[in-house]
């Protein structure tokens, strides 16, 4: 028997039980076959070794009260109600997440623009620094003093270009790892409400 | 050993497994081999009873895309090992009482 095999073999006897308590069951033998697995055992014989399916129903089944009739058909009922909700609502909530989506994406788009016209406006000072220093001594044929300034203009330049982008490179990496930062909080959010059951 | 013996020294094996450091279910069982037997099977109501007893909180740990249950004493987990071994000493005196009066049967 795999461990999908188990599991579901699991679910169907511990049918009576209250979900929640399924759940934490299912979860616990499956958090150790893959510990188990993880250490070096093959996926079979770390369910054999957890012993008779029957002995583990039993262990459970006498910790835990079984689920009240009524409080079941409740659930159902509340189950089906929130399905309706979620069907009738869509018109609304489906805007809605759309609209949150096209934000998200502006203000990503907004940011990532920032960020091109910080590197241009540090590209245009290099170069500009760049090619006023290199092009200066043909200006100084014509005009000494007017190339002395564009060499002085050039360097000036480039120095603004290199602090800049300094600046820049230190701003966008502040940015990325808010970004990060957001995702791991936002994935957290999102793991915590997910409960992890893999059959 | 006794069954009965055995499930009371249980609880406060596994709450010793999660003295030093918090643990999780396969890493109890591993810690406590050595000493005693625990299946898989025999851990999980014992978790489950420390747990609703309030001998031990759970969190959980993402690990390797999956989430894990870490076990975490609390002080009153700490406070029922300490009162285990405070009564140890009248275990011994049992124990004692055991041996002797079982020997003096022996002997006569």
């Amino acid at each position: 028997m795999n461990k999908s095999e188990f599991l579901k073999l699991l679910y169907s006897k511990l049918a009576g039980l209250e979900d929640s308590e399924i759940k934490k069951s299912l979860n616990y033998y499956s958090e150790m076959i893959d510990d188990r697995v993880e250490d070096g055992e093959l996926e079979e014989e770390a369910v054999a070794s957890l012993g008779d399916i029957d002995e583990i129903v039993d262990d459970i089944q006498s910790q835990s009260p079984p689920a009240k009739q009524i409080k079941g058909k409740r659930k159902i009922g509340n189950k089906i109600f929130v399905i309706i909700l979620i069907i009738l609502g869509s018109p609304i909530w489906l805007s809605i997440l759309l609209a949150l989506f096209a934000v998200v994406i502006a203000i990503y788009a907004t940011v990532a623009s920032i960020i091109i016209a910080l590197f241009s406006v540090v590209v245009a000072f290099l170069l500009g620094g760049a090619v006023a220093v290199i092009g200066s001594p043909i200006i100084m044929y014509s005009n000494i003093y007017t190339g002395i300034f564009i060499i002085g203009a050039g360097l000036i330049l480039f120095g603004l270009g290199v602090f800049s982008a300094y600046g820049t490179v230190i701003l966008t990496k502040l940015i990325f790892k808010f970004n990060c930062f957001l995702g791991r909080k936002f994935k957290r959010a999102f793991f915590k409400k997910k409960s992890v059951v893999k059959i | 050993m006794d069954a009965q013996l055995k499930h009371g020294l249980l609880e406060v094996c596994v709450l010793t497994a999660l003295y030093k450091e918090d643990s999780y279910g396969y890493r109890i069982i591993k810690d406590t081999s050595p000493f005693i037997k625990i299946s898989e099977s025999t851990l999980y109501p014992i978790l489950r009873r420390l747990e609703s007893g309030n001998y031990l909180s759970v969190y959980s740990v993402e690990h390797n895309g999956r989430l894990r249950k870490y076990y975490k004493i609390t002080d009153l987990g700490k406070k029922k090992i300490e009162e285990f071994l405070d009564g140890w000493d009248e275990v011994m005196n049992i124990h004692n009482y055991i041996v002797t009066e079982t020997r003096r049967n022996e002997n006569e």
